[in-house]
């Protein structure tokens, strides 16, 4: 009965790496992915066009993270720290690509990180970085890269938290339509068989019956013999839709941008106002 | 005067089994008292009736005498109404841990307590773990988490919008934070920094100088927020572990209140558990673990959780639950760890790991607070064992270390589980020879020991002794499982406890010799297929026990008869006489008769002992030859010189000669070789002999007597075969049934003498001859031959010795 619903063939996956621990918990979730579905994993590091030019100020000074320390910075001593970031990222993904089997490819890039990702996904059928991975932006939930993919990225984007994707069920936004239909399909196929049963979060479009909505998902889930609980946002908008989300113990988000678009709801006001992994399908 | 040979019922004396009254050993009432063994019954009945330190008691006396169960009964009777000792364990020490703690609990209590504690352990993770996934809890962790994660976002935001304002970005690069000028998102290049004006520049570096500064402080304080915000986290678990802790804990502080040591033991766990009570939801890699690890495939209890448990159990060492009285252990392998406990380890990668659950008691631990029992030899056998034993009773206490730790021979770091009080009455059982060593050599053994039970081998052959005798038996019968033994047998029985010591008057109080009877008994009565043990079959297994070992005896016999070894049972020969001596070879012991023989000629007084000269005879033996030579000198040639040299042998001995048991033969044979006068080779002699001519008695006078018995008995007895044997011995005989059956039918004679004269009479048929007062003897007499041949033999030497000084001249 899956051919009423054809799937979304993932073949390639993408994730970027800078040895962060953000970063490892996309790896993780990468790895994890690739090998349930079979795909191959491109990894890719991207040597930060910004910190490069930086590193060439005259007045260019580094804060240690730890120790507040300052020191200089210059071209030599950045390509180092790029070089051993590198090499950490390379092995960190030999280590977890090996163990779990997978075809696997690495590559070192120069440039602006969304600019290089946005290209690589190209080629790719699923982008994942970590939430705040590569991300200059200090105090907000979401990194800068993150808000370039979300906002450009042609194929589907898994921002990681550093929770695992599996300790807690997934959430999956349903409105009925087409859209949140593909997004049903794949939280249903790739995370139907955890622990604890989806969570269906029903948004309504306009005067509709949840009931029937409901209906429809169950209906859909029943072909896939995956179990759900339901839950309803009652109100519209983005406030609302983000404390409905807050309210719920739930993992990964899965939601599709088009669905959340057409409900007149940015998807980034969504990624920015909770703080768990998101799997969004374009 | 002539002398009596002796009737059947002096070879063998006999019990008479018509006396008793019972059938078999089956009615009889069994001997619980060690039979003859009264003395060493008082000294352990005393020795455990004082209640002061050294009264430790030993029992001594040759194995097989029963001492072990003599002992081992006594004390389980005085133990069954003695008071229960407590229990003990150990447990760990939250401030020392390799000082484990030892508690005391009443008896029975160690096991519950010990089940209690596991139990809480359990319930302990179960609860925490609920505890710390409340609702609550999360709560306040994630305000708390929060609180500290805004003040810090709080202090980068500042400085982060005052360099906005001015254009300025804070990026993350791989070690830490910066600053750069930003337009459009992109930092700006170095070229066009350096288009701007020198003024411009030194500006921007200045402000972002002023930046960096200000990151600095913010940056500074994060080490110190981090500390507060684990401090303040720390002080929410133990709030939250505070009252799980109540919760599982109070009931047991409450149940145990009344033990002060227990209390303060559940104290400090409260306490241990409140202080960091993540570590037991995330245990760290520590030895508990690693040895939890090891343990976890052979454990029946895995369940018992996480590793950091362990620390909460309680290593139970002794229990006395399920016993009634005081205990009383026999140790039968008393090494030094057997006896004072030991530590356990565990091997881990290449290191040994161990803990206070690795406590494992001693022999003194499991008979605290009744007795304890071991064997002499085993014990002095045992590296150091001794030494330990005597350390825990001197210091009144068991303090568990390796030999190496006592000695200072290593200083690693190991457990020191704290010492436990010692009280015990112990009580050794050794040979007489092991007690008398420690006494002389070590000084601590009187002081630590002063009861000694001295078991008694023989026991008076009277009538009433005989019947507690047969008690005796009638126990051992049963104790063994054995057919019962019907009264004739008993009495065989008896007849050979009087063999076994060699003594008429006496038994043998050796139990495991009787055992040894009277199990081969019950196999011969078995294989006749009869239900009661008859005379017959004891002395059935009496022969076969002989016949097991008597190899050696029948070569010796063989020889005998065939020729090799001389040894003439008929006729008579001028001093030649057949000796008796007796050998020891393990379990056999035989009698065997030697040819001696002497040789007179004119000489300066001497008896030469051949055996002496070619070392082959040992000092007794050479001292009775010297007193032959007193003897002839005061008797014979008291008013002139003794002028004969003499010598004596033991024909074909090649393996030394000791003893004076045969010093009277070897007078005979001198007496013979003086006067001339044969002597009849029919008869064989033993004994002693002192300067006055008196016959002296002997050791293995019925093997002496048996042994020409076969000997003669081998080459057919004539009726006139006989042995002359010390009157002093006729006590001794309990001669085997066969040679009394001879006497009896007048085929082989025994003759108790006490004087040489009655000897020589007897051997010569001549009269031996009595002093007359003018100091002669009567003619004929064969003290008036060897008188008259000395007398010729001084007055030859006397003219030889004028004749040389003559011819000097």
């Amino acid at each position: 009965m899956t051919d009423e619903w054809p799937g979304w063939t993932v073949r390639r996956i993408l994730v970027g790496l800078d040895a962060s621990a953000p970063s490892a918990a996309a790896l993780q979730a990468a790895v994890s992915l690739a090998s349930r579905l079979h795909a191959e994993l491109l990894a890719m590091y991207i040597e930060d066009e910004n910190l490069a030019r930086l590193a060439e100020l005259p007045f260019a000074h580094e804060l240690g993270a730890f120790s507040a320390q300052r020191r200089t910075l210059d071209p030599s001593y950045m390509d180092n720290l790029f070089k051993a970031q590198a090499t950490r990222a390379r092995h960190a993904l030999q280590r977890s690509a090996s163990a779990a089997e997978l075809r696997w490819s690495f590559e070192i890039r120069r440039g602006s990180v969304a600019r290089q990702l946005l290209l690589a996904a190209a080629e790719a059928d699923l982008v994942v970085v970590g939430r705040s991975a590569i991300a200059h932006d200090l105090h907000t939930h979401i990194g800068s890269t993150a808000r370039h993919l979300v906002d450009s990225a042609a194929c589907a984007v898994l921002l990681t938290a550093a929770d695992s994707l599996v300790s807690k069920p997934a959430v999956i936004l349903f409105d009925g339509s087409e859209a949140s239909l593909q997004a049903l399909l794949v939280g249903a196929r790739w995370y139907g068989d955890a622990l604890s049963p989806l969570t269906i979060m029903l948004v309504q479009q306009g005067d509709g019956e949840s009931g029937a909505l409901e209906q429809r998902a169950r209906e859909i889930l029943g072909y896939e013999h995956v179990e759900a609980r339901f839950v309803t946002c009652a109100a519209a908008g983005t406030f609302a839709l983000v404390q409905a989300l807050q309210g719920e113990d739930c993992g990964l988000l899965i939601v599709s941008t088009e669905a959340l678009r057409s409900c007149g709801i940015d998807p980034l006001h969504v990624l920015q106002g909770i703080e768990r992994p998101v799997l969004l399908i374009h | 005067m002539l002398t009596r040979e002796l009737s059947p019922a002096q070879a063998r004396r006999r019990t008479d089994p018509e006396r008793w009254q019972f059938q078999t050993t089956a009615e009889l009432e069994a001997q619980l008292d060690s039979l003859g063994q009264t003395r060493a019954v008082e000294a352990i009945k005393f020795g455990l009736g004082i209640d002061h330190e050294g009264y430790n008691i030993f029992a001594l006396g040759p194995t097989g005498l029963g001492k072990h169960t003599v002992v081992q009964g006594y004390l389980e009777e005085r133990a069954k109404g003695m008071r229960l000792p407590n229990d003990w364990c150990y447990v760990y020490n939250f401030d020392e841990p390799h000082k484990p703690w030892a508690l005391e609990l009443p008896a029975g209590m160690g096991a519950e307590f010990r089940d209690e504690m596991l139990q809480a352990g359990k319930d302990l993770l179960s609860t925490l773990a609920a505890a710390f996934e409340s609702d609550e809890y999360q709560a306040r962790q994630q305000a708390l988490e929060q609180e500290y994660a805004e003040r810090q976002a709080a202090a980068l935001k500042a400085v982060q919008q005052a360099a906005e304002k001015d254009g300025i970005a804070l990026l993350r690069t791989p070690a830490g934070l910066a600053f750069a000028p930003v337009r459009d998102g992109e930092v700006v290049s170095r070229e066009e920094i350096e288009k701007l004006s020198a003024q411009e520049q030194d500006q921007l570096g200045k402000r972002i100088e002023e930046l960096q500064e200000q990151l600095q402080k913010s940056l500074r304080q994060v080490p110190a927020w981090q500390r507060e915000a684990r401090e303040r986290q720390r002080q929410l678990d133990s709030e939250v572990a505070a009252v799980t802790v109540k919760d599982i804990y109070d009931d047991l502080s409450y149940k145990y209140a009344w033990l002060q040591e227990v209390t303060a033991y559940l104290t400090a766990v409260r306490a241990d558990i409140v202080k960091n009570p993540r570590q037991l939801l995330t245990p760290a890699e520590e030895t508990s673990q690693a040895i939890e690890l090891m343990f976890a495939s052979a454990s029946l209890d895995s369940a018992a959780g996480s590793s950091v448990l362990r620390r909460y159990q309680v290593n139970l060492l002794v229990d006395n639950g399920s016993r009634s009285g005081a205990p009383v252990v026999y140790v039968d392998n008393p090494t030094f760890e057997n006896l004072v406990g030991r530590v356990e380890h565990v091997a881990r990668m290449g290191a040994l790991l161990t803990d206070f659950q690795l406590i494992k008691p001693g022999a003194l631990h499991l008979a605290n607070g009744g007795y304890l029992i071991m064997d002499a030899r085993k014990l002095l056998q045992q590296t150091y064992a001794w030494e330990g034993l005597k350390r825990a009773l001197q210091a009144h206490h068991i303090r568990i270390e390796s030999v190496p730790q006592m000695l200072s021979a290593v200083s690693t770091v190991s457990l020191e589980p704290e010492p436990i009080p010692l009280d015990v009455k112990v009580a050794i059982v050794g040979e007489r020879q092991l007690y008398y060593a420690l006494h002389a050599l070590d000084p601590d053994f009187a002081e630590l020991f002063k009861v000694s039970a001295d078991f008694e081998e023989v026991v008076d052959r009277t009538p009433d002794n005989e019947l507690l005798f047969a008690r005796l038996m009638a126990s051992m019968v049963q104790n063994l499982g054995l057919l019962p033994f019907d009264r004739q047998a008993v009495a065989q029985v008896i007849e050979q406890a009087a063999r076994m010591v060699g003594d008429s008057q006496r038994l043998s109080t050796h139990r495991r010799s009787i055992a040894d009877v009277l199990i081969e008994s019950n196999h011969f009565a078995q294989e006749a297929g009869q239900t009661t043990v008859s005379a017959i079959h004891v002395r059935q297994a009496i022969d076969a026990q002989m016949h097991r070992v008597d190899r050696m005896r029948e070569r010796s016999y063989e020889a005998i008869s065939r020729g090799t070894i001389l040894i003439d049972t008929s006729g008579a020969q001028v001093g030649q006489i057949n000796g008796l001596s007796v050998l020891q070879l393990g379990d056999l012991t035989f009698g065997r008769p030697s040819r001696i023989t002497a040789r007179v000629r004119l000489g300066k007084g001497e008896v030469l002992d051949i055996e002496r000269e070619v070392e082959l005879g040992g000092p007794i033996h050479s001292k009775g030859v010297l007193i032959l030579t007193g003897f002839l000198g005061s008797r014979y040639a008291g008013l002139y010189p003794l002028s004969l040299s003499a010598s004596l042998v033991f024909e074909q001995s090649y393996n030394g000669v000791e003893g004076d048991s045969a010093s009277s033969a070897e007078l005979y044979a001198l007496l013979s070789a003086i006067a001339e006068v044969p002597i009849k080779q029919h008869l064989a002699v033993t004994g002693s002999v002192n300067q006055h001519g008196l016959v002296q008695a002997i050791g293995g006078v019925n093997e002496k007597i048996e042994g020409f018995f076969d000997v003669c008995k081998a080459r057919g007895l004539t009726g006139d075969q006989g042995v002359l044997i010390p009157a002093s011995n006729v006590q001794d005989l309990m001669l085997r049934p066969d040679v009394v059956d001879a006497i009896a039918a007048g085929e082989f004679h025994v003759y108790p003498v006490e004087t040489i004269d009655q000897g020589i009479a007897l051997l010569t048929g001549l009269e031996a001859g009595e002093r007359a007062q003018d100091g002669s003897f009567p003619h004929g007499s064969v003290n008036h031959l060897v008188h008259q041949r000395l007398e010729d033999l001084a007055q030859r030497m006397h003219a030889l010795t004028q004749g040389a000084k003559g011819s000097a001249t």
